[in-house]
């Protein structure tokens, strides 16, 4: 259901990245359209049109299994159907981004990306102050406990990948505190018990721990998932 | 006519958000429950659930000062990992209502026990009603102590 009037499109061919873009922009109240080629992405394009519905804004993966993602781009800046065009790509070159910027981004996104950040700046971009209304859902309690619980091993899965690779303390801190008080209510307590006390010990320690800090908590959500 | 009690929980966490949403409209199928993402005033509610940290900021106590400008008779909570005298401090003098570890079963079953105390003592439509009367603000300084020299004990027991 969308809550928020804002229309989203993810043109990206890994699923469980799609899939997780789409599920955390749903959650905040967006409507979002998957495509996973540049074949569908074109194909959802030409129905839009015939309904006259446009997007607020478009995430495009760059390397795409049917072509290169900055030719779509292109035609959605040339077109009147997209407000706002992202480039998504693991190529962090300068080079790679003025290629981007030039077919008509107007960001580039660099993978791994940090989902939370990445939806605060989309919110932004489309003048959003998310404010979700939960007692308008209409779905039964079971099924919205069953999404919520799937949606965050999602997230869980999304912070391994992100915790393989250094991010500043603040981020780091900030995540062990959201784990602290999710885990517990989703019922990993192990996860929300280490998050606690890694974040004192963080705490305490300083930066020199930040390594283990990940490493540690990376295998205890890999643990815990697998349960 | 009645009219529903309205409650925010403000966090920068939407799975945690979510879920504590839902666990509430099971609880009190009377409230309106919404979540709001940003660390500024989302409007008038009567019931406030404040993160003390949005992306590692620490504005809990801002908040809760800035919501007693706007809706002086609602009942504040506030969910934090540290113990910190100044945050006390302000929290007291903003007639928060209590501050919970967010990683604790314990703290999350007391804050729903205050909010069925909050929906119990104030009638519908009255949004905040007495809350903010001087032997509910006593009251609630006096639970928000008691928890808090609770903790504090037990901190120092950890600690020797």
């Amino acid at each position: 259901m969308c809550r928020t009037g804002k229309h989203i499109l993810v043109v990206e061919d890994t699923k469980s990245v799609s899939m997780l873009l789409a599920a955390t922009l749903q959650r905040v109240g967006f409507r979002v359209d998957v495509a996973e080629s540049l074949r569908a992405a074109r194909q959802l394009l030409s129905q839009k049109e015939k309904s006259q519905i446009k997007y607020d804004l478009a995430l495009v993966d760059i390397n795409l299994p049917d072509g290169d993602g900055s030719e779509l781009l292109k035609e959605l800046a040339t077109s009147a159907w997209c407000k706002v065009r992202y480039a998504v790509s693991a190529d962090a070159t300068r080079r790679a981004k003025r290629y981007a910027m030039r077919a008509g981004a107007d960001k580039y996104v660099i993978k791994p990306f940090d989902l939370r950040k990445l939806v605060d700046v989309i919110s932004e971009e489309t003048g959003l102050r998310i404010i979700v209304h939960h007692s308008e859902n209409q779905e039964s309690w079971s099924d919205e406990k069953i999404r919520l619980a799937q949606s965050y091993r999602d997230h869980l899965r999304f912070v391994t990948g992100e915790l393989k690779t250094p991010m500043p303390l603040t981020a780091l801190k900030s995540r062990l505190h959201q784990l602290r008080g999710s885990a517990m209510l989703y019922g990993f307590r192990r996860i929300s018990a280490l998050a606690s006390e890694l974040s004192e010990r963080l705490s305490e320690q300083g930066p020199s721990l930040a390594e283990d800090v990940r490493a540690v908590l990376r295998q205890e959500i890999c643990v815990s998932l697998k349960e | 006519m009645n009219k529903l009690r309205k409650l925010i929980i403000m966090d920068d966490d939407p799975h945690y958000s979510g879920m504590l949403a839902l666990k509430l409209r099971m609880q009190f199928p009377e409230l309106m429950v919404s979540s709001f993402n940003k660390a500024d005033l989302p409007g008038e509610y009567d019931i406030y659930i404040l993160d003390n940290d949005f992306f590692g900021e620490e504005c809990g106590a801002r908040l809760a000062e800035d919501i007693r400008k706007i809706s002086p008779k609602s009942l504040v909570l506030v969910l934090s990992g540290t113990l910190e005298f100044s945050l006390l401090k302000r929290l007291v003098n903003c007639h928060a209502a209590g501050v919970f570890d967010k990683s604790s079963e314990d703290d999350l079953e007391h804050m729903m026990n205050l909010i069925e105390q909050y929906l119990v003592r104030i009638p519908r439509g009255t949004r905040g009603g007495t809350a903010a009367s001087l032997p509910n603000t006593l009251r609630g300084i006096r639970e928000l102590m008691t928890e808090w020299n609770k903790r504090l004990a037990f901190e120092e027991k950890r600690v020797s």
